[in-house]
């Protein structure tokens, strides 16, 4: 199957997923602002020595956009910084370190700053 | 991730053989500051949350992971329990 095929049946299931009516958030790549910090004790053991954020995602305006969620930060950012997050299952789970962590989300850079022309 | 309350639990009888064993929660996400936010929804419990706890759950096929090598039909599970959230 060429290369153009895969991608193109990967669009569709991309656009697919984001149109879902029930689908809380995007899920592509997202700049965000942290929030929050959340303190779990009792937690699955994947997530031994993670740090999870509360991070609101954002528009290029800065404006909130969509639901805030969290995220498990392997960067080291902190509160009110603005962040790249990743919210896909594979992704996460990477920038974790550890195969097959119930994770979700991701922080993966913290943003300098960003240059958008229209 | 998203953070949510555990408002109830399900009770299933006849169910696939992969969720014997494991409890079914309701749930209602949160925003960061407690309020309800979007629709509630059932999520597998991989900690033994119980109701009126804070948790936090993740969505897609890693709810499943928990519980490998069992693969267990399920789209949303609760894997922490919330002690504090801080909001700078």
């Amino acid at each position: 199957m060429p290369a153009s095929w895969a991608s193109s049946i990967r669009l569709i299931w991309d656009r697919a997923w984001r149109v879902r009516k029930d689908a809380p958030y995007v899920t592509d790549m997202q700049i965000a602002r942290v929030v929050g910090t959340v303190v779990a004790t009792q937690k699955h053991a994947k997530f031994a020595g993670a740090k999870l954020l509360l991070v609101q995602p954002i528009g290029l305006d800065d404006q909130p956009r969509g639901t805030p969620l969290l995220a498990v930060d392997s960067v080291g950012a902190g509160i009110h910084e603005k962040v790249l997050v990743v919210i896909e299952g594979r992704a996460a789970g990477e920038a974790l370190g550890r195969k097959a962590a119930p994770v979700d989300a991701a922080i993966i850079g913290i943003v300098d700053h960003v240059d958008a022309r229209e | 991730m998203q953070l949510a309350r555990v408002i109830g639990d399900v009770v299933v009888t006849h169910k696939d053989d992969a969720l014997h064993g494991i409890k079914l929660m309701v749930l209602q996400p949160l925003a960061p500051d407690g309020s309800a936010i979007g629709r509630t929804l059932v999520a597998v419990d991989a900690v033994g949350a119980g109701v009126g706890e804070t948790v936090f759950f993740v969505r897609g096929k890693e709810a499943s992971f928990p519980f490998y090598p069992t693969e267990v039909p399920t789209d949303a599970g609760i894997v922490g329990i919330v002690d504090q959230v801080d909001l700078g």
